[in-house]
């Protein structure tokens, strides 16, 4: 059976047609939305290359049915960006060479924003725990690791006005 | 990966869900967080048509604790917040570190208690600290509720005496004793999104420097957690000492029926029985030390 829901996507509110059988992950890549920057790998929760934030924290959309994101805020890589502006985390992911295929990168780079969110000057160790349910296949890490360390310099440069 | 088709309700209220659960008798299936269920219907593990989610129940959300009454949660608290709770990680520590490490931070910002509750694997995260506070599960079915005792409602790998229609309400554990020793070692090969290999958690309470009462919860050796009667009982009324630790865990390792599976062997989990419970106790007395010490400087 299809219902309506509403949703804010993006801070634009969105009222959708989902199936009951549809996942979150699959609502924001199909037809109705097209945001395919959410990627699907495991579709099990184990990869994390799905990532998206509802409501600021960090879910696997392909374990969130799209029903259940009725009335909640999400946020998506397309969502980042402002004005034509890369959001700082994104300039950092670049800069540190943290993007090689790039698939696991939309869910990265959305599980360093609810970190830096939350915890604006992270530790390594703590930024290694924050991506425990990110998997990539290329980089080792180290640099994905160092992107968010530079992105968390960068904030906080910016907050001292330098 | 596409869910096989199924009807999504979601009840507002509790009320509603107990109606609803009743008139879907048989054909439905409840979901919590939805972590292990969704997997489960995606790999068509679990069939059903009807799908009942209780996320949209606020009174399941409640997490309230008391000295005098300790900890009630409600099944539908997520497991990121008991690790993040102040008063979680303040006065039932175990409960705490066990949930920070369970599945990935994605993983815990929708998995529940009541969730890894029902789902009753032998290495669930949150079941050893659980039933080393002695904790209690509440089951609702229509007008009827009952408590019960976690370590009696979970009988089998996956199975709990939760009966048809009944819905898990909430988790009541006592509040703890003053002076406490504990540690909880979940042992695998990686330390990320990982199921225990051996999970053994153990909290002691001391009067003094003697051990007066103790849980020793051995995880994933059997097809439900297992608490060592034998090695608590050795601990009892004794000081600590690393013989005694030793004693125990012998009996620890004794008691334990694992499986041989692809993560391990049963005779390899035995002996990690034996040393993580010799490391849990000593880690758990050397807790307790240091808390008593703390404790005179600030007298001081």
């Amino acid at each position: 059976m299809k219902k309506y829901i509403k949703l804010n996507i993006n801070s634009t509110e969105y009222e959708l047609l989902v199936n009951d059988n549809e996942t979150l992950a699959q609502l924001l890549r199909g037809p109705q939305l097209n945001l395919t920057g959410t990627k699907q790998g495991c579709e099990l929760g184990d990869c994390g290359a799905c990532t998206v934030l509802m409501d600021g924290k960090a879910v696997n959309s392909c374990l969130v049915l799209a029903m259940q994101a009725n009335g909640h805020a999400i946020t998506t890589i397309e969502g980042l960006a402002s004005n034509g502006k890369m959001h700082p985390i994104q300039e950092a992911f670049i800069n540190a060479g943290a993007v090689q295929c790039g698939y696991c990168t939309p869910g990265m780079i959305l599980k360093a924003k609810s970190l830096l969110d939350v915890n604006p000057n992270p530790s390594r160790k703590e930024i290694r725990e924050a991506f425990v349910g990110n998997l990539c296949r290329c980089t080792g890490y180290f640099k994905i690791i160092n992107a968010v360390e530079i992105a968390a310099k960068g904030q906080a440069n910016k907050e001292a006005g330098n | 990966m596409i869910l096989p088709r199924f009807e999504f309700l979601e009840p507002a209220t509790f009320e509603e869900a107990l109606k609803i659960v009743e008139k879907n008798k048989g054909e439905a299936v409840m979901m919590a967080g939805g972590t292990d269920l969704l997997v489960n219907l995606k790999r068509k593990v679990i069939k059903a048509s009807v799908v009942i989610s209780l996320e949209k129940i606020d009174s399941l959300k409640q997490l309230n604790y008391s000295e005098s009454a300790g900890l009630t949660m409600g099944s539908m608290v997520r497991v990121s917040e008991l690790a993040e709770t102040p008063i979680i990680k303040q006065k039932f520590p175990l409960l705490a570190i066990a949930a920070s490490k369970l599945g990935s931070p994605q993983i815990r910002n929708r998995a529940t208690v009541g969730g890894n509750v029902c789902t009753a694997r032998p290495a669930g995260d949150t079941i050893g600290p659980l039933l080393a506070y002695g904790a209690e599960v509440q089951l609702v079915r229509g007008k009827e509720s009952r408590w019960e005792p976690l370590a009696k409602f979970i009988v089998g790998p996956g199975k709990t005496t939760k009966k048809e229609g009944e819905i898990l309400a909430a988790i009541k554990v006592k509040p703890c004793a003053a002076d406490t020793g504990y540690s909880y070692i979940k042992y695998g090969i990686r330390k990320a999104m990982e199921i225990a290999m051996v999970s053994v958690t153990t909290n002691l309470t001391f009067d003094g420097k003697k051990c007066t009462s103790a849980a020793v919860v051995l995880g994933a050796v059997g097809p439900v957690f297992m608490r060592s009667g034998d090695a608590e009982a050795t601990l009892c009324t004794k000081e600590i000492t690393e013989a005694l630790a030793e004693q125990a865990a012998e009996q620890a390792g004794a008691f334990c029926t694992p499986i041989t599976d692809t993560r391990a062997t049963a005779e390899y989990r035995c002996d990690l029985v034996k040393a993580l419970t010799k490391r849990g106790i000593l880690e758990a007395a050397g807790k307790h030390v240091k808390q008593s010490s703390s404790r005179k400087q600030e007298q001081k």
